[in-house]
Parts: structure tokens; C-alpha cells; sequence
């Protein structure tokens, strides 16, 4: 009895809950997806600790096996190096494509201003 | 060569003020003796004290009765006060060591009590705990708990780490304009909406840039850290569940053994032995407060022998001295005989100095009357404007016999007064004038009759009568 009353219930919601087209259910599972891998990557960084641990027992098993003489200290201090480095961002030197490039970018401020020099000739050359 | 007027009034005040330095001079004299008198009567009170004291060493029935007779009945007086007083002290000493020695009581009876109830307490606790160590299901959730809140803690502690991260790398991300540019057109996401040329020239710019790791680094640095805090709450709330698991877990198996019922009884017993300890304490400071009161009876500042000695000091200080004298002689010490001796010896002290304040409490009054007569001549001087700046005197006049005279008292104000007034006028042309007019024969006579007949007190006013008489109609006033 109590079954078949679950049973009706779970039909009821059924029947009320909105019909996803194709695109909206992908479009859904992408943003959950999404949040995964945001969750995913916050627990990463939350063993950090652990990472590192890890880590460290990898590089010195390497480099027992290379034969490389490396303290435990340069070994904690390439880990920190690396994660100094992780996720950080800086411009491509300066350059003649990268020169273009910003004036890629500001190609519609650029074209304004010729356009206003442009006009200002124009009503000189008109005026005198 | 005649003298002025100013000069005049000038001796008669300096005399005056002289006059006045030895009546202050006899009052101060008169003032240090009365000051040596009020010395001696103190000193005179304490040997009455210190004989009183040797009559009277302390308060009790054998000294009173070997004593002197006619203080026996005030002292046995002040001896049944004595009595009852210690009678009353007696009895409240006794009542608060009674006090103090229930208070005691009780209160050593709740540290026993208490001290039963920790012992079972640390028993109980003991079991408790092998009890604990046996439930593996307990040992399980415990380490459970503690390796939770390591993590916690761990987590925290890098969560600050990507928090400082992000702080110190973002700037670099916001202030690119190339990525600023690919990020805010959403490129590489399905909202991105540029097509054909600005595709490939933002493909162009996204691999001059390395975008896509980059977009990457920002989206972490941006989000990572709010869902490290949601993850952080998340572990927080299953410890929290563990730890309550493990306290419930704990309070139940404490229950079964009436460790918490054990605790409480102990607090309540801990509240009242604290109490039990305060009134210990108040007691015994009664007990001690009542046993010094007690102890006060015997001492010699005790208010009841301080009284009966008072009494005999006011009797030895009525009684003739001969008396006290043939009194200290029937005793065998010697001394009361000194301060005997000592008090006949401040009576002649006080007596001699009594005759020397006299003497100059005389001589104070004889002084102050001198000066009162000089300083009433320079008053009558000063009123009849003898320092004017024409008034001038005969320099054959002796200012200093009539001043002498004045002040042992053979010559009074108003005629040494008359007597300056005749010899004086005002050096003026209309004044000579009137002047030869008046000393005529005729004019002196008139004047001298008119001021005979008006006697000392308005002789002056009678001479100036006539010379206003004789010069008026002639000569003008100066005035």
C-alpha cells in the first residue's frame, strides 16, 4: 500500500516536472559538469599538503633512480617554485606582433580618432 | 625763627608712635607670661597624673583598700562596673568560640564529604574511560573525529595559501589588456559571438598569449577559493556530526555509571563548603574580637581604669598640698615624694609668673592710656588744620616739656592743646595785618579774659571769637 501511494506521487511529479529539449538537458549537464570540475579542482587545492607530500616522494624516488645527488631541501624548494609559478600569467614580451596586437584590440577607438582627425582636416581644407 | 605747622604735628605723631612701642612692648611681656603659666598648668596636670598613677598601679579590691580612703567609694564603683562589663565580655567570648567551633565543625565535615565525592569521581572517570577504550565502535568514531579536524586545519591552512595566491597573481590578469580583451568577448566559450576575420585575428591573438592556459589560471584564481570554503563547511559539519556521535556515545556510557549525577552532587557540596568556610571565618574573627575585648579589662588603657584614675588625679589636685605631702611621707617610696616636690615647685613657678603678668598687664594699661592722651592732642593737632601750609609756631615754645608732661599725665589734651593754639598763626600779609590789630593790649586781654571764662574745652573756640570779631569788616578770611 505504501509503495503504491510512492508509486502515484512519483507519477504526479512526473507528470508536473518541465520537458527539456536536447540542447537545454546538454546545455544543463554542461553547467554541472562545470561545477564538477570547479569542485574537483577546489578539493585539489584543498589537499595541497598531501600534493606536495606526494610530490616530494616522486621527485626524490626519480632522482634516486637518475642518480642525481638532490637534497631534501632543493627538492622542497623546486615544489614551492613550481607552485609559485602555477597559475600565474604575464604578457609575451614586447614585440611587433604583439604591438599589432594591441592595436588590434583597440581598433575601434583607433579608427575613431583617425575618423575625428580625418573630419577636422576635412573642415580645414573646407574652411580655408 | 618760627616753626611750621607741619613740623609741629610731625613731633607730636612721632611721640606719639614711640609712646605706643611701649604699651606693644609691655603686652608682648604680659603674652609670654601667660603663654609660661599655660605651660606650667600642663605640666602641673601630668605629675598630678603620674601621682594618681603610683597611688593607684591598677584597678582591683586589694589596692583599693590599701589606698587612700576617701577614694574607696567612687573606686569600688568603678570596680563593679568593671566586673560586670567582664561578666558580659565573658559571656559573649564564650558564645563566639561555641560559634566558632560548630562552624569549624561543619565545615571540616563537607571537606571530608567532598573529598569522598572526588575520589569516586576519578574512580568512576577511570572506568569510564576502560570502558571507552573497549567500545571500538567509540575508538572508531574518535579517530574518525581527529583525523577530520586534522584536515580541517590542514585546509584552512591552504586555503590561506591559494587566497594569498590569488591576491598576488590576479593584478596581472586584470591589468592585461590582451587577455582582458579575449575574456570579456567569452572567447573559447559557447557565448563567444565573433565570426570570420575577428575570429581568426582573436584566434591569433589567443595562441600569442597562450589563452587558453591562461583563461584557466584566471577561472581557479577567481572561483577556487569560495568553493575551498563551501568544501571547508562541508568537512566542519561531518566532524561537527562526528564529534556529537562521539559525546553521545560518551554521556551515555557516563550515565550508566552516575559519573554526571556524582559531579553535580560535588559542585552543590563545593558551593557549601565555600559558604561553610566564610562563616568559619567571620566566627573565629568574633572569637578573636571578643577575646581582646576580654583581654582589654587587664590592660592598663581599659576605659575603666583610665576613669578611676581620672577620678583620683581631680581628688589629689583639691587636696591641700600639705596634705599630699605628709601622705607621700608615710609611704616607703621615694618616689611620690618627688613629684611632691615637683608640683610645690611648679606652684611657685606659677605663682611668680601670675605676678609678673599682673605687673605687666599694668603697665600695658598705664602705657595704652599715655598714648591714648598724645594721640588725642595730634587728633585735636590734625582737626584744626595745624598743618596747613602757612600755620607757623613760636620757636620759643618747648613742645617737648608740654609732650613729657602730657604723658605722665600732669597736663591734659585740651590744655596742651590751648597752649599750642596760642602760639600759632597764619604767616599772611591780611594775617600780619589782623595780627598787629590783636596784639594790642587791649586784644590780648579780651582774648585771654574770653578763654578763661570758657574754660578748657572752649577756650580755642572763644579766642577765635574774638579774632574773627576784631578782623571782620577789615580784612577778608582766608577761607
Amino acid at each position: 500500500m505504501i509503495n503504491e501511494q510512492a508509486g502515484l506521487r512519483k507519477s504526479g511529479y512526473e507528470m508536473v516536472a518541465p520537458e527539456l529539449t536536447l540542447s537545454e538537458t546538454l546545455r544543463v549537464l554542461e553547467v554541472a559538469r562545470g561545477m564538477q570540475q570547479g569542485r574537483a579542482q577546489a578539493e585539489v587545492a584543498l589537499a595541497r599538503t598531501e600534493i606536495r607530500a606526494v610530490m616530494r616522494k616522486r621527485l626524490l624516488e626519480a632522482a634516486a633512480i637518475t642518480g642525481d645527488r638532490m637534497s631534501e631541501a632543493d627538492v622542497d624548494a623546486a615544489i614551492e617554485q613550481y607552485f609559485s609559478t602555477q597559475h600565474a600569467y604575464q604578457d609575451p614580451p614586447s614585440s611587433f606582433g604583439v604591438f599589432l596586437a594591441h592595436a588590434y584590440i583597440r581598433r575601434m577607438s583607433l579608427a575613431m580618432m583617425v575618423g575625428v582627425v580625418l573630419v577636422i582636416v576635412l573642415m580645414w581644407r573646407l574652411m580655408f | 625763627m618760627p616753626v611750621s605747622g607741619q613740623d609741629i604735628l610731625r613731633r607730636i605723631v612721632d611721640f606719639a608712635a614711640s609712646a605706643s612701642a611701649s604699651e606693644q612692648k609691655a603686652r608682648a611681656s604680659a603674652q609670654e607670661a601667660a603663654s609660661e603659666i599655660d605651660r606650667l598648668v600642663t605640666s602641673q596636670s601630668d605629675s598630678f597624673r603620674e601621682l594618681a598613677q603610683l597611688y593607684l598601679p591598677r584597678l582591683d579590691d586589694d589596692v583599693v583598700r590599701d589606698g587612700w580612703s576617701e577614694m574607696q567609694g567612687t573606686l569600688q564603683t568603678i570596680i563593679l562596673r568593671k566586673e560586670d562589663a567582664r561578666r558580659q565580655r565573658a559571656e559573649r567570648f564564650q558564645q563566639a568560640t561555641t560559634l566558632r567551633a560548630s562552624t569549624d565543625e561543619r565545615w571540616k565535615s563537607l571537606c571530608s564529604r567532598l573529598n569522598e565525592l572526588t575520589v569516586k569521581c576519578d574512580e568512576l572517570a577511570q572506568r569510564l574511560s576502560d570502558q571507552l577504550a573497549a567500545d571500538t565502535e567509540f575508538q572508531t568514531l574518535s579517530r574518525e573525529a581527529a583525523e577530520g579536524q586534522a584536515r580541517l586545519e590542514q585546509a584552512q591552512a591552504n586555503l590561506q595559501q591559494v587566497e594569498s595566491d590569488a591576491k598576488a597573481k590576479l593584478p596581472n590578469y586584470q591589468q592585461s589588456r590582451l587577455f582582458q580583451y579575449l575574456w570579456n568577448n567569452a572567447f573559447g566559450t559557447e557565448n563567444y559571438q565573433s565570426r570570420g576575420l575577428t575570429r581568426r585575428l582573436d584566434r591569433w591573438v589567443s595562441r600569442l598569449i597562450d589563452y587558453p592556459r591562461a583563461a584557466a589560471g584566471y577561472q581557479f584564481l577567481t572561483s577556487a577559493p569560495s568553493q575551498m570554503r563551501q568544501l571547508i563547511d562541508e568537512q566542519h559539519k561531518a566532524v561537527k556530526a562526528v564529534m556529537e556521535e562521539v559525546e553521545r556515545r560518551q554521556m551515555t556510557a557516563a550515565n550508566a555509571l552516575e559519573l554526571p549525577r556524582t559531579q553535580a552532587e560535588g559542585a552543590k557540596l563545593r558551593g557549601e563548603q565555600e559558604s561553610a568556610a566564610a562563616a568559619a571565618e567571620t566566627a573565629r574573627k568574633g572569637e578573636e574580637l571578643a577575646r581582646q575585648q576580654l583581654a582589654e579589662l587587664e590592660s592598663p588603657d581599659c576605659p575603666w581604669y583610665q576613669d578611676a584614675l581620672k577620678a583620683f588625679q581631680n581628688m589629689i589636685q583639691r587636696t591641700e598640698r600639705s596634705l599630699v605631702a605628709a601622705r607621700a611621707a608615710q609611704t616607703t617610696e621615694l618616689t611620690d615624694d618627688q613629684v611632691v616636690a615637683r608640683l610645690k615647685y611648679i606652684d611657685d613657678q606659677v605663682n611668680e609668673k601670675k605676678s609678673e603678668l599682673d605687673r605687666f598687664f599694668s603697665a600695658a594699661e598705664a602705657a595704652a592710656k599715655r598714648t591714648a592722651r598724645i594721640n588725642e592732642l595730634a587728633s585735636k593737632c590734625r582737626r584744626a588744620q595745624f598743618d596747613h601750609p602757612r600755620r607757623i609756631f613760636d620757636d620759643r615754645f618747648d613742645l617737648e616739656s608740654q609732650l613729657q608732661a602730657l604723658l605722665v599725665g600732669t597736663l591734659d589734651p585740651d590744655t596742651a592743646y590751648q597752649n599750642l593754639y596760642r602760639v600759632q598763626h597764619l604767616d599772611s600779609p591780611v594775617a600780619d595785618q589782623a595780627g598787629a590789630v590783636l596784639q594790642g593790649p587791649m586784644a590780648q586781654i579780651l582774648l585771654q579774659t574770653m578763654a578763661n571764662a570758657a574754660g578748657a574745652a572752649l577756650g580755642s573756640y572763644a579766642a577765635r571769637a574774638g579774632q574773627q570779631h576784631r578782623v571782620r569788616g577789615q580784612n577778608k578770611d582766608w577761607f
